[in-house]
C-alpha cells in the first residue's frame, strides 16, 4: 500500500512538485534560521570555545565572558601549587577606543593576555603570528573588521586609547557578539596603556587554568575552591554556556528566531496540506470507489501517511541540500551559519511532524466520503 | 441451493421532511447463484439505489435483504466494508481508476486494501490482466488505455478478489457499440467461469441478450420480468464468450 502511495506521489509531478517546494522551504528556512541563531550564539562565547584554558575564574556570579568585574591578580598565586594545574595566569577583558587617521573612533573590546604563557591569546590567523602580541605596543585586529577600523595594515602605527599602537597582526573570524572589534594585547600594555576603563593595579578580569593531561576536572575545581573560595569557577564548556544564555536572555534573541523558524514550519505545513488535501480532492471519486470496494480506514491512513513522508523525506532531502548551499554562500565571520548535524536533524523531525500533521486535512475528507457517491449520477 | 441474493419489500427513500422523496417502494427479487440478471427501466426509476443496497452500500429504510445469507442492516458502516471487500465486486460506469497508477497497480492497489500481501497482489493482478487481454499493457496507466481498455481494466480488478456477486453499473455507458458487445461478453464469460452472480444495471438493450433475467424497475417497484433472448440466440451467444 505504501509502496503504491509513493508510485502515485511521484507520478503526479506538478503537485510533487509544489509540494516539495514548501517542504523544502520549510527546511532551509529552519536551518538557516538555527544556522543563524547558534552562528550568534557561538561568536557571544567565542573566547572561551576557542580559547585555550580549561577553567575561567572570575568574580561571583560571572554571567558573560565579555562583561567581567576586576579580581585581584594575585590570588592566580595560589594556584600554581595545586596538583593538576599546568598554567594560571591572569586575563584581563575590558575596552578602549580605536583612533582611524580620518578621526573616527571605534569603541574595541581589549584582551590582554599574560606574555609569558599568552594562555587566551588568538588562536587563528590572516596574516603574522600571534606571538606578535609581546611586540612592544604590539596589538592584534581581526581581517574581518578592517572595516571598522580605517583599514589599516600589519605593520601600520595606530592610537588606541590616545597610545600609540603597531599593528602586529591580523586575526582571522575572532569577531565579538557586540559590535565592537576585539583587539589582543599583552596584559600588561592593556591594564598600563590601552585601556579606558582603569583598572587598579594588581587586578585582572578572570585568572585562566590551564590543566595538566589527563586530570579530572572536578576534582581540580573542588582543590582549587579551597585555595580561592571568593572566586567562581566555571569549565570552558559552562562559562561558553553561560556566556550564551546570556545573549539569550537578556536580547530576546532566541525568540525572533525561534519566531522565524516557527513561521517557516507553518508555511511549510499550509504548503504541504493545501497539496495534499488538492491532490486527494482531485481524486475523491477514486478513493470513494476505494470505499465502495471495501477499503477500511486502516489502509487509507497509510496511503495518506506514506505520501505525506514521502512529502517530508523528499523535500527534506532537497532542503538540506539547499541550506548548505545557501549556508556556505551567505556564511561570514560576522554572521556565521553554524549548520550542525543536530539543527538539520531537528529540521527534518520538525518538518516530518508538519507533513503528518497535514495527512490529517485530506483524511478527514476521505473519511467523510460516501461510498454511494460512485453509483450516484 | 440458497439464493445469493434475496430482497423482501425493500423501501428507500431520500431527503428530510417536506423534502423527503420515496426511490423504492417495496422490491422483492431473487438472485441465484450463478445468475446474471439485468436491472433496467428509465433514468430516477430506482435501480442504482436498489443495486446500491443489494451491494451493501447503503441499507434500506424498511424491508430486509440477506446477500450470501448475511443480512447488511445488522452489520456497522465497517464492518459492511469489509463484507463487501471479501465478498463483492464493483464496475463503474466511469471505470474510476487511480490516473497516477499503472493498470497492474490499481488491481494490486485494491487488492492490498483487502490484506492481500503485495506479491500475492501482483501475481493475481497479472493473472487477471492477462485473462482480460491486457498482458502487454500492464505498466499503462488509464491515460494511455483506451476507454475499452479501461473498462477491462475494471473488470480485472473486480473479479482479482475472487466475489462471489459483482455488481456493474452502466458498465457499457462510456463505450461505443463494439467495445461495449466485448466488454460484456468478456464479464459474463468470466463471471460464469468462476459460477459467480452478476448483477448488471444497463440502459444499453444492445447488450440485453447476455442476461439469464431482466428487471425492469419503474417508480421504485418492479414492473416486470423481461425475455432477455430465445434459447438460438443464447447459444449462438455463448459460442462467443469462449476464447
Amino acid at each position: 500500500m505504501e509502496l503504491l502511495a509513493l508510485k502515485a506521489m511521484l507520478a503526479d509531478r506538478g503537485r510533487l512538485l509544489t509540494g516539495l517546494m514548501g517542504v523544502g522551504f520549510a527546511v532551509v528556512l529552519v536551518n538557516l534560521q538555527g544556522g543563524l541563531y547558534l552562528g550568534l550564539m557561538h561568536k557571544a562565547s567565542l573566547i572561551v570555545d576557542c580559547g585555550q584554558a580549561d577553567l575561567w575564574l572570575g568574580h561571583r556570579h560571572m554571567e558573560s565572558v565579555d562583561l567581567p568585574a576586576a579580581i585581584p591578580q594575585r590570588w592566580g598565586m595560589r594556584l600554581r601549587g595545586v596538583a593538576g594545574v599546568e598554567r594560571a595566569d591572569p586575563y584581563i577583558i575590558t575596552y578602549s577606543e580605536f583612533a582611524m587617521p580620518d578621526g573616527r573612533h571605534e569603541r574595541v573590546v581589549l584582551v590582554g593576555t599574560d606574555a609569558a604563557g599568552l594562555l587566551g591569546n588568538a588562536w587563528s590567523m590572516a596574516a603574522g603570528n600571534p606571538q606578535a602580541v609581546r611586540q612592544p605596543d604590539g596589538i592584534l585586529v581581526d581581517a574581518c573588521e578592517l572595516d571598522k577600523l580605517g583599514w589599516p595594515q600589519v605593520g601600520d602605527l595606530c592610537e588606541l586609547n590616545g597610545r600609540r599602537a603597531r599593528i602586529a597582526g591580523l586575526t582571522d573570524g575572532i569577531v565579538s557578539f557586540t559590535t565592537c572589534p576585539y583587539v589582543f594585547t599583552t596584559l600588561e600594555q592593556a591594564r598600563t596603556k590601552y585601556s579606558i576603563i582603569s583598572i587598579p593595579p594588581g587586578c585582572c578580569s578572570y585568572i585562566l587554568v590551564k590543566a595538566k593531561p589527563g586530570t579530572n576536572l572536578p576534582d581540580l575545581i573542588a582543590r582549587i575552591q579551597k585555595r580561592v573560595p571568593e572566586l567562581d569557577i566555571r569549565t570552558k564548556s559552562d562559562y561558553a554556556q553561560r556566556s550564551r544564555q546570556y545573549w539569550q536572555v537578556r536580547t530576546g534573541i532566541g525568540l525572533s528566531f525561534g519566531l522565524a523558524a516557527v513561521l517557516g514550519l507553518l508555511v511549510g505545513l499550509v504548503i504541504v496540506a493545501q497539496t495534499l488535501y488538492a491532490s486527494v480532492n482531485e481524486r475523491l471519486t477514486e478513493f470513494a470507489t476505494l470505499r465502495a470496494l471495501g477499503t477500511g480506514d486502516g489502509p487509507i491512513v497509510r496511503f495518506l501517511v506514506a505520501q505525506a513522508l514521502g512529502h517530508a523525506g523528499l523535500g527534506s532531502g532537497f532542503g538540506i541540500v539547499l541550506s548548505q548551499l545557501i549556508g556556505r554562500v551567505l556564511t561570514t565571520p560576522r554572521a556565521p551559519v553554524l549548520l550542525s548535524a543536530s539543527v538539520m536533524a531537528g529540521s527534518v523531525v520538525l518538518v516530518t511532524v508538519v507533513c503528518m500533521v497535514a495527512a490529517w486535512l485530506p483524511y478527514r475528507c476521505i473519511r467523510g466520503l460516501d461510498p454511494a457517491s460512485v453509483l450516484r449520477k | 441451493m440458497q439464493p445469493t441474493i434475496e430482497a423482501w419489500d425493500v423501501h428507500k427513500g431520500f431527503g428530510t421532511g417536506s423534502a423527503w422523496r420515496s426511490i423504492l417502494g417495496g422490491v422483492s427479487l431473487t438472485v441465484a447463484r450463478g445468475e446474471t440478471v439485468y436491472l433496467v427501466g428509465r433514468s430516477g426509476s430506482g435501480k442504482t439505489t436498489l443495486l446500491s443496497i443489494l451491494g451493501c452500500i447503503l441499507t434500506p429504510d424498511r424491508g430486509s435483504v440477506r446477500i450470501l445469507g448475511q443480512d447488511p442492516a445488522q452489520l456497522n458502516v465497517a464492518q459492511r466494508a469489509s463484507f463487501r471487500g471479501r465478498n463483492l465486486g464493483f464496475i463503474f460506469q466511469s471505470f474510476n481508476l487511480f490516473p497516477t497508477l499503472s493498470a497492474l497497480d490499481n488491481i494490486v492497489l485494491a487488492l492490498s486494501a483487502q490484506g492481500v500481501g503485495r506479491k500475492a497482489a501482483v501475481l493475481q493482478a497479472e493473472t487477471m490482466l492477462e485473462q482480460v487481454g491486457l498482458s502487454q499493457r500492464i505498466r499503462v496507466r488509464p491515460a494511455q488505455l483506451s476507454t475499452g481498455e479501461c473498462q477491462r481494466v475494471a473488470i480485472a480488478r473486480a473479479l482479482a478478489g475472487n466475489p462471489e456477486v459483482i455488481f456493474a453499473d452502466e458498465p457499457t455507458a462510456s463505450l461505443d457499440t463494439e467495445n461495449g458487445q466485448v466488454v460484456l461478453q468478456l464479464l459474463t464469460g468470466m463471471v460464469r467461469a468462476r459460477g459467480a452472480s452478476l448483477v448488471v444495471v444497463t440502459h444499453d438493450n444492445r447488450i440485453f441478450p447476455f442476461a439469464d433475467r431482466i428487471l425492469e424497475l419503474e417508480d421504485g417497484r418492479l414492473k416486470q420480468e423481461q425475455a432477455p433472448h430465445t434459447g438460438t440466440q443464447r447459444r449462438s451467444m455463448m459460442k462467443g464468450l469462449v476464447a
